[in-house]
């Protein structure tokens, strides 16, 4: 997953338990494995191989869902949330020493497209030979919910699931009472804000921790697939919801429509807080 | 990380519209709360989620009271017995557990106690008018009935195997069933097949008092098959075909004089359609029945139910239903002694031609786990308006059933 | 058969005039409903069709199945 993952799990059975945790292992590695962009032989190194050259991809019913929810929330956010947007990370590369052109841009923006992928038929075909599939935001957070999920149905009923800053709780924390949370500040240290989760998922986007320095200015590393550019606006978005692959999504949006995030946020009906370049606090998370 | 105090600076970017994308405002949610609402809804269907199996234990009880209407009529109408007819209660319980990830468990349990009077036969005077003859002293009885049901949960599909009994003092019944569901259509079209077994025993009481049969046996198989179609996200229509053979002693034995065929084949088409209004938080729900069988009898049932939320936690619903069915074959208004016992032939108010209305209403009240709910229902027969001319029978139900139940979802 | 042949066969079969467009699982919170399912209330429907099994000679449909008893 590409950052530091744990599973908690709390209950009286040691042997259910160790079962269990051996299996959320497992499960976590197997979407890993299936998703990542990094390897050749995954769903999405062999997409991205065949992307221009004509061949489709089968795809099972686990992808083709996911895909088919990835494409609702491009609707739902307007076009924002694109699955295609990841290689116009190669536009804005660390290291970069100038800031591209226009036409540079729109060279890029050419091989960005989610409408474009043919999908809906249970193949999946790239259009274009540069055009790349990213699904890592969305198997991060849909694997937390697949193991929480998976632990429910097997009897396990306390946990908690931190994949990388995406966290999903069932139950109560051994002390008793619900999980306790500390949502790290962009800026500063300690922390932004803090509840206690029942039931619940939170997850977070924040373009404060990778950035490129250009010229002296900084540019997150979070691009809008409509313009070709970083986006500003906001720092940090955090998001709680039922399922952590809906607060993950929201998260997103939230971040990737910069300061017209503020208002899909406010309206979404989930509880968030997010803070802005100038550190400005916008949002509140209720401990439910 | 930067402390606090230190400025990030950040260019202003002004946003640069490629020509080849159309940028679109994001969806403006049409109410508060949307987008929230969508995104969860569109999770569910992924594998993670969409589990057919339920993931909520159900416990439910309900205590009903029936009671029929007496005769209406005055005495030239009841030469015999009592006109009082039957007062039912009953009470049931029912639990849904759900068993690891694939399975699930139900358990049904039902206890009722009658007591009343019940037509033993009729006459049939020179105008062709009815006479009845009553149960003298009031019937008293009580019935148990025990079923369970394992179900087991696959991607698109399930299957279950249900086992049951009833017992009376005077009747037993075990019978089994099995069925099995497939869903097609990315789970739009539901496909059920359904397959019982019923075995029952019948040793009637003061049987050799009354000249009636000792001991007699009577089986019962069954086959149906239903197809379920989502029309659209608030439409759901249903079809379906069904079809029992019955075969033993068929008569009810408590009759004078009450004869009938040792094997009965019945059929019977059914439609359903389900419609959900989203402004007013309302659904309609319809169906029709058409039922044909080897004793010549026919019937139609139609019926229609109204559901309304009112506010969060109640909720209404008022129904209406008509049946009405043709008269046996072998129906007759009056006993007829002079034939033969091989002769089929019956008075029984159940076989002869008649209409009903029935009426209801349910209100129920959900708070958390739990929905109380009540109802009441008032059944009207009509003994003109059934198919065919009219049998004429004067012991056609009139009932009232009042029931107050109690679920939980846990 | 393709998924457009099974439903067109089915449609016939329904006897239905609605147009079949398959309705997406995410667009699926109305038919989630208790009352959008044909048995929303078991033990209601249980009785219901104990008395009618009773006191008509129809019996049987949408949803049943069940064993006998000495009231028929």
């Amino acid at each position: 997953m590409g950052s530091p993952c744990e599973v908690w799990l709390h209950g009286a059975s040691p042997d259910l338990l160790s079962e269990t945790g051996r299996w959320a292992e497992a499960e976590a590695l197997r979407l890993e494995h299936k998703y990542s962009r990094y390897r050749d032989d995954s769903l999405i190194g062999r997409i991205n191989a065949r992307a221009g050259s004509g061949s489709r991809t089968p795809l099972d019913e686990e992808s083709m869902q996911l895909f088919a929810y990835a494409d609702h929330c491009y609707d739902l956010s307007g076009g924002v949330f694109d699955l295609t947007s990841g290689s116009l990370r190669a536009l804005w590369h660390v290291g970069r020493e100038t800031i591209p052109s226009d036409q540079e841009v729109a060279l890029a923006l050419r091989h960005v497209g989610w409408p474009s992928v043919e999908w809906r038929t249970g193949e999946l075909r790239l259009p274009n030979r540069n055009m790349a599939i990213d699904l890592g935001g969305v198997v991060k957070e849909y694997a937390a919910d697949t193991i929480i999920e998976g632990c429910l149905s097997r009897g396990v009923r306390s946990g908690l699931v931190n994949l990388g800053g995406d966290i999903r709780c069932m139950g109560e924390h051994p002390e008793g009472g619900p999980w306790p949370i500390s949502v790290k500040h962009p800026f500063e240290t300690g922390a932004l804000a803090k509840l206690l989760l029942d039931h619940k998922a939170i997850a977070s986007s924040g373009g404060y921790e990778r950035f490129i320095d250009i010229d002296g200015k900084r540019f997150t590393h979070i691009i809008d697939p409509r313009t070709g550019w970083p986006v500003d606006g906001l720092a940090a978005v955090s998001v709680v919801a039922d399922q952590a692959i809906v607060a993950g999504s929201l998260a997103t949006i939230g971040m990737l429509l910069g300061v017209e995030g503020l208002d899909f946020l406010n309206e979404s009906g989930a509880d968030w807080i997010a803070v802005d370049q100038a550190g400005q606090i916008h949002g509140a998370i209720i401990s439910n | 990380m930067a402390g606090s105090g230190q400025q990030v600076v950040v260019v202003g970017v002004t946003k640069k519209v490629s020509p080849h994308r159309q940028s679109r405002n994001p969806v403006k949610p049409k109410r508060p709360g949307q987008a929230l609402l969508s995104l969860s809804a569109a999770a569910m269907a992924l594998p993670a989620f969409a589990v057919n199996q339920p993931t909520e234990t159900e416990v439910a009880v309900k205590s009903s009271y029936y009671e029929e209407d007496p005769i209406r009529a005055s005495e030239e109408v009841v030469v015999f017995g009592d006109p009082e007819r039957y007062t039912i209660k009953v009470n049931q319980f029912y639990l849904l557990k759900p068993i690891g990830a694939n399975w699930s468990l139900t358990f049904d349990y039902a206890n009722e106690s009658m007591s009343g009077a019940s037509p033993w036969g009729a006459v049939a005077d020179d105008e062709g008018n009815q006479q009845l003859i009553m149960s003298g002293a009031s019937i008293d009885d009580s019935r148990n009935k025990v079923e369970g049901t394992v179900t087991r949960y696959l991607p698109e599909s399930a299957w279950s195997v249900t086992l049951g009994g009833s017992r009376e003092h005077d009747y037993r019944s075990d019978y089994l069933g099995l069925a099995w569901i497939q869903e097609y259509n990315l789970k739009n079209t539901t496909l059920a097949i359904d397959a019982s077994y019923a075995s029952d025993e019948l040793t009637p009481t003061d049987a050799s008092d009354f000249g009636r049969i000792e001991q007699a046996d009577k089986t019962s198989r069954s086959l149906a098959i239903s197809i379920s179609q989502i029309l659209s996200r608030s439409q759901v229509a249903q079809v379906g075909y069904g079809v029992t053979k019955r075969s033993g002693f068929l008569a009810d034995p408590y009759k004078l004089r009450d004869v009938r065929p040792d094997q009965r084949l019945e059929h019977r088409v059914s439609l359903g359609y389900l419609q959900y209004f989203e402004p007013w938080g309302a659904r309609l729900k319809a169906e029709y029945r058409y039922f044909w069988d080897s004793f010549d009898i026919k019937a139609h049932t139609t019926s229609v139910s109204l559901f309304k939320s009112l506010g969060q936690d109640w909720d209404v619903e008022p129904r209406l239903r008509w049946y009405e069915q043709s008269e046996a074959s072998f129906f007759a208004l009056g006993d007829r002694y002079d034939l033969p016992l091989t002769v089929a032939q019956s008075s029984d108010a159940r076989l002869s031609s008649f209409g009903a209305w029935s009426t209801g209403f349910s209100i129920n009240y959900t708070r958390d786990v739990m929905k109380v709910g009540l109802s009441y229902d008032r059944y009207v027969s009509e003994p003109s308006a059934g198919i065919g001319s009219p049998s004429g029978h004067r012991a056609l139900m009139r009932y009232e059933l009042l029931s107050l139940g109690v679920r939980f979802r846990l | 058969m393709t998924s457009k042949m099974k439903c067109t066969w089915l449609f016939v079969c329904l006897l239905t005039l609605a147009g079949c467009q398959a309705v997406a699982p995410w667009e699926r919170e109305v038919l989630a409903k208790d009352e959008m399912s044909w048995t929303s209330d078991p033990l209601g429907q249980t009785l219901e069709q104990q008395v009618h099994f009773s006191k008509e000679a129809a019996s049987g449909g949408l949803g049943s199945a069940g064993g006998g008893c000495g009231c028929n």
